[in-house]
């Protein structure tokens, strides 16, 4: 008499282990790929933050400059001296020593050393 | 298991694998495909706008005398005022930083009317950080705007010009350079997500704007501010309507300084009477009176008709000629180098009659006169001088007294600055460099020489004789400079009105170089119209004097004429 399989075991497989696998490796590349989209559109959020800094600055640094400018219009600058109780002017032409080429090129000669001798001025050699 | 059992197990599995593959079918489908044309409202453009380029002096980016800001524009949405924020508070702020009427902002806070409330235009940082504060402050909002900013306000207003409401230069500079100043704009072009947030990685275009092109000028900050300065306190002192300056250097034509005066602020400039706007050193003309004669004994002395030795006889201060009397200050016989020095009108008149009428028109129009000088400004005049074919008998010797002919100041000055050159003409110009946004130069301004009508021999000797007008018996003592030599002519002229010549209203003008034996800069100054006192010796030469001395010592000239201790 044949006794019948009470342990229902079942032989044989639904689905093949090359049809799960691929399955499975479907997922993981999709979910890679969903992983690194979202990072994608993260580090472009990143830059387009970073342009709108960068352009930000950029405005701000031609304000400040514009501001600096302003301060220095000679306007601004007299209305400053004036503040400060200070009264300029050009120098006049006797207070003003001119260094020609012919007075740098006499420096160089026997003929200042003669005067500084004659003038008591003495020279260390260097 | 049954037969039942795999079946349903398989099913369970096809339909999971089928569902799987719809995803991914879906996922790519709306990741990798192409909606652009389907669905516009994920489409996004935005204009990069190109900043306007920037106007400097010949001391390069030290002085910006033109520049475009990025501010904002400040409006109110009285709708998204939060309930828990004061609105007193919201508007004593703003006033405070915007410098404007509380109660006027409180009252366009309480508005209903409108969602879009303009405030005002502003580019301080402090009221940006201001209105980003949600804490205190709502219902108000900022929007990108490029402002045109003169931050020198006046100075070199008619060189500059202005912009108008419509962005487009007008006048001076603005106008001259708008095609290369303006820029192009830019642009992004690509994707916005559900949240009309821009996906980076599907951006299809980014082209960067560029910016316009910066104009370097010619004229030195400093050297206007000088000269401004010198010739309010004379247009002041001296009670005229109108008052013109011009620094130009001799040798190559560089305009260094160009004042007119009234003037106006660029930034206000529809706030202004027109003819505040009007540059009267290159857009009025005007009779040069006694100025006129250096040209005509320079043109006799070119043909050798006449020495600074040669004698003249200027009669008895009354001169009839061509059923007409001249009248004249200066009596009997002088020689030429006189008849400069004291200004004789007979003496001039009998000279240009020497000439004779096509020479002495050949001289005049060599000069400069009666053509426009394409000077890179606009509105320029041309000055007026007929045609010798259609002069009256009595019109050289007119002439030769700056009556008869109309100058402007530039033309004036740029054919003094020739007695300066050696005898030659040069193009006055006010552009030194345009240069684009990448560095690269679009022009140069270079010297051009427009003419040489005189020799050198000629100019060498009419600087001797403006040099004596300076001088002690001269009719510009008070031109004369400390420590430096200067040469010049003064002008008186009637202005003109119908059937002939006012009494009582003058042009008062003086124009000379220094220093006279090596010049370096011209300047001419021009009062119209000033009260009570009005010749050009009284009026314009002192300020002459100061302005010259002042910028001397500016550009550094090694005096010529120190006093010995």
């Amino acid at each position: 008499m044949i006794r019948r399989n009470r342990k229902h075991r079942v032989h044989g497989r639904i689905v093949s282990v090359n049809a799960v696998g691929l399955s499975v490796l479907v997922v993981f590349v999709l979910i890679g790929y969903l992983a690194m989209d979202n990072r994608c559109n993260a580090r472009g959020q990143l830059l387009k933050d970073l342009e709108h800094r960068y352009a930000s600055l950029e405005e701000e640094r031609i304000r400040e400059e514009a501001k600096w400018n302003a301060m220095k219009t000679p306007d601004a600058l007299n209305r400053h001296l004036l503040r400060h109780g200070i009264s300029m002017g050009y120098a006049r032409p006797e207070q003003i020593v001119r260094i020609t080429p012919s007075a740098l090129t006499l420096a160089s000669t026997t003929e200042y050393q003669e005067r500084e001798r004659s003038a008591g001025i003495s020279r260390r050699a260097p | 298991m049954n037969r039942g059992d795999k079946l349903r197990i398989l099913a369970t599995v096809l339909g999971l694998f089928a569902f799987l593959a719809w995803i991914t079918y879906r996922l790519c489908q709306l990741h990798l495909g192409n909606y652009s044309g389907k669905i516009e409202s994920r489409n996004f453009q935005q204009e990069l706008v190109a900043l306007r380029g920037t106007i400097f002096d010949c001391n390069g980016t030290q002085n910006p005398l033109a520049i475009s800001l990025p501010g904002r524009l400040v409006f109110i949405d009285p709708k998204t005022i939060k309930p828990e924020h004061d609105k007193l508070v919201i508007a004593e702020h703003l006033a405070q930083a915007l410098n404007l009427n509380v109660d006027k902002i409180l009252n366009d806070l309480n508005r209903t009317d409108s969602r879009f409330i303009r405030l005002a235009v502003s580019t301080d940082d402090a009221v940006f950080h201001l209105i980003a504060d949600k804490s205190t402050m709502s219902g108000i909002g900022a929007q990108p705007q490029i402002i045109r900013s003169y931050p020198q306000g006046r100075r070199m207003a008619h060189v500059v010009g202005f912009i108008n409401a419509d962005g487009i230069g007008s006048g001076g500079i603005e106008q001259m350079c708008h095609s290369n100043m303006i820029g192009v704009s830019g642009l992004i072009a690509g994707e916005v997500n559900a949240f009309r947030v821009e996906l980076f990685g599907r951006r299809k275009k980014n082209i960067p704007p560029v910016h316009g092109a910066s104009v370097y000028l010619t004229l030195d900050n400093n050297i206007q501010y000088i000269v401004e300065q010198e010739l309010r306190e004379s247009l002041e002192s001296s009670g005229g309507d109108a008052a013109w300056a011009v620094v130009q250097r001799v040798a190559t034509g560089e305009i260094l300084a160009m004042v007119s005066l009234p003037d106006f602020d660029p930034n206000h400039y529809n706030q202004v009477i027109p003819l505040a706007r009007r540059n009267a050193t290159i857009g009025v003309n005007y009779e040069p009176g006694s100025t006129m004669k250096s040209i005509i004994v320079a043109a006799a002395l070119n043909e050798k008709l006449i020495t600074p030795a040669t004698i003249i006889d200027t009669e008895t201060g009354v001169w009839a000629y061509g059923g007409r009397l001249l009248n004249d200050h200066v009596h009997g016989l002088v020689d030429v180098a006189t008849v400069i020095k004291k200004s004789s009108n007979i003496g001039a008149a009998k000279i240009a009659l020497l000439l004779g009428n096509k020479r002495m028109e050949a001289y005049v129009r060599g000069f400069g006169f009666g053509s426009p000088l394409g000077i890179n400004l606009p509105g320029e005049e041309s000055g007026i001088l007929a045609p010798s074919r259609k002069w009256a008998k009595i019109t050289p010797t007119r002439i030769a007294i700056g009556q008869g002919i109309a100058v402007t100041a530039v033309q004036l000055l740029n054919a003094y600055c020739a007695f300066a050159n050696g005898g030659y003409v040069m193009q006055p110009y006010v552009v030194k460099q345009v240069v684009s946004s990448s560095g690269e130069p679009l022009y140069e301004g270079k010297p051009h020489v427009l003419g040489r009508p005189i020799r050198a021999e000629t100019a060498a000797t009419m600087r001797l004789l403006l040099e004596g007008v300076t001088e002690l018996g001269g009719t510009a003592r008070r031109a004369a400079v400390e420590n430096y030599t200067v040469a010049g002519k003064t002008g008186t002229a009637q202005m003109s009105v119908p059937g002939g010549y006012s009494s009582t209203d003058y042009w008062a003008s003086f124009v000379g170089f220094c220093p006279a034996e090596s010049p370096v800069f011209g300047v001419i100054i021009v009062i119209q119209r000033p009260k009570q006192i009005h010749t050009g010796g009284a009026v314009a030469a002192p300020a002459f004097g100061r302005i010259t001395q002042q910028i001397a010592h500016y550009l550094e000239i090694p005096p010529d004429a120190m006093e010995e201790p």
